[in-house]
């Protein structure tokens, strides 16, 4: 037999040869010096590229906690929508609306509230709030407009009460628990310690919107707003990950002709967050965090 | 056909990532294609995923290559993950960056069509696969890897004399 030639060398390093051609590469090699050498080359080089290329991989980075003030996170939504318009997939208009909403639920409530009194002030805004939820009249036509209103110098605080006549507001009568929490324009730390229970600030008509199971594994619910149609929840996990889901009424124009709801998930990226939208019940779900797509996936199966 | 999109991605999606950042040497641009090249298997779901989104991550990048445009909103990503991983003293951290940098180079100097071989191989890629992802005949893939390899190497090793001067 002829020596073997370097292509063949490296088909029986990359061990691709089928049994006739391999067995009769090893016979030569076993009577050819000369080729026995260059596959031992042959067999070297290939680990040294795999090393080589090995240089080249970027380890993840540390998982980076987005500071949530509510400038931030408004810049976010922002540039989102407008990023994600130049998707190559279709970014569906009630998914538009959702993300303009959500902009406008940070702006009004960063704007209206700015009680910082007792448990009766407390009592008395707690309607004010839920009641202006309803009416959003400080509701920006963009996000800019509402960039711009919590970035005033003097941000206000921002409270979240009980309903009246809900559980919790009988518990702060009976002093079990917290009157209000300052939530929106705290730092991060303070919304760790939210507890969850000021947030739950939920119709009967919305709670039948929810999704099947409420909570996601590793995360806590820590600010709810409801608007008309749209409800917006945030979590946040120990680490600091947040995360936002958005529910809103599928319209007409996006059910899909095939929907099999949940079990179809679109995915998109920008500005490093991942973003995941599904649809199940007459009901359209988008969930975005900074998390890598494939573990905003898992946490969009708890909430099918 | 259903598409287990969550499947999907725990099976390939680190792996397209790693070779999509060998390819260009920036995270987040490779994050960003491989996150194109999912959207579009959920739209058009492939029968032979590992070839079929190796190619389209490939194809998408020569797309882009082709669209300055879309670089510049890029940009901005990488300085997100170009980081030195802690604890690392400043000489290894060097070195380290010293060898990237020539393994980058070297990987330039290859034809486009070794650079995708040689970098498919690298993840595991049989020889059919790659066939199926670069649209190479099998029969060509083992010489198309004895060249680049050796090509890469002897580029590789040419650089290490210049480097030390700059060190020094």
């Amino acid at each position: 037999m002829s020596h073997v030639d370097d292509g063949t060398l490296h088909e029986l390093v990359d061990d691709e040869l089928d049994a006739t051609a391999r067995a009769a590469a090893e016979a030569h090699l076993a009577s050819c010096g000369d080729c026995a050498r260059r596959f031992a080359e042959a067999t070297a080089m290939a680990r040294q590229v795999q090393t080589l290329l090995g240089t080249l991989d970027v380890l993840p980075a540390p998982v980076r906690i987005v500071t949530p003030t509510p400038a931030r996170a408004v810049a976010l939504a922002t540039a989102n929508v407008t990023s994600m318009q130049r998707r190559i997939w279709t970014l569906r208009r009630v998914a538009l609306a959702a993300s303009a909403l959500v902009v406008a639920g940070i702006s009004y409530r960063v704007g209206v509230s700015r009680t910082t009194g007792d448990v009766a002030t407390a009592r008395e805004s707690a309607p004010a709030v839920a009641g202006s939820a309803q009416q959003p009249v400080m509701m920006p036509s963009a996000g800019v407009v509402a960039a711009e209103s919590i970035e005033r110098p003097s941000a206000p605080t921002v409270r979240i009460a009980p309903r009246v006549g809900s559980r919790a507001e009988s518990e702060v009568a009976a002093g079990t628990a917290s009157p209000a929490v300052d939530v929106v324009a705290s730092p991060l730390s303070a919304l760790l310690t939210a507890p969850v229970d000021a947030a739950s600030r939920v119709s009967a008509e919305e709670a039948a919107m929810r999704p099947t199971a409420s909570t996601l594994t590793g995360y806590q619910a820590i600010e709810e707003v409801t608007l008309p149609s749209v409800t917006r929840r945030r979590y946040i996990a120990a680490d600091g990950t947040a995360l936002v889901l958005v529910i809103a009424p599928t319209t007409a124009a996006e059910v899909k002709p095939d929907a099999r709801a949940a079990q179809e998930f679109t995915v998109s990226t920008a500005q490093g967050r991942s973003t995941v939208r599904w649809q199940l019940s007459g009901m359209s779900y988008v969930l975005q965090g900074a998390l890598a797509p494939d573990s905003l996936i898992k946490l969009a199966t708890q909430l099918k | 056909m259903g598409l287990d999109l969550g499947a999907l991605f725990r099976d390939y999606h680190e792996s397209l990532v790693r070779m999509l950042t060998r390819r260009t040497g920036d995270r987040g641009r490779a994050e960003e294609l491989a996150q194109e090249t999912f959207a579009r298997a959920v739209a058009a779901p492939p029968t032979n995923p590992r070839p079929w989104l190796f190619a389209v991550a490939l194809n998408l990048l020569r797309e882009e290559g082709r669209n300055a445009a879309t670089r510049e909103r890029r940009l901005v990503l990488v300085k997100d993950e170009d980081h030195v991983a802690p604890y690392e003293q400043p000489d290894e951290a060097y070195e380290r960056e010293e060898t990237r940098l020539r393994v980058r180079a070297a990987l330039a100097q290859l034809s486009e069509r070794d650079r995708d071989v040689l970098l498919l191989q690298a993840e595991g890629f049989d020889y059919d696969e790659i066939s199926q992802a670069t649209g190479l005949s099998r029969g060509a893939i083992g010489t198309t890897l004895a060249r680049a390899r050796k090509r890469l190497l002897d580029v590789y090793s040419q650089g290490e004399g210049g480097t030390h001067v700059a060190r020094g």
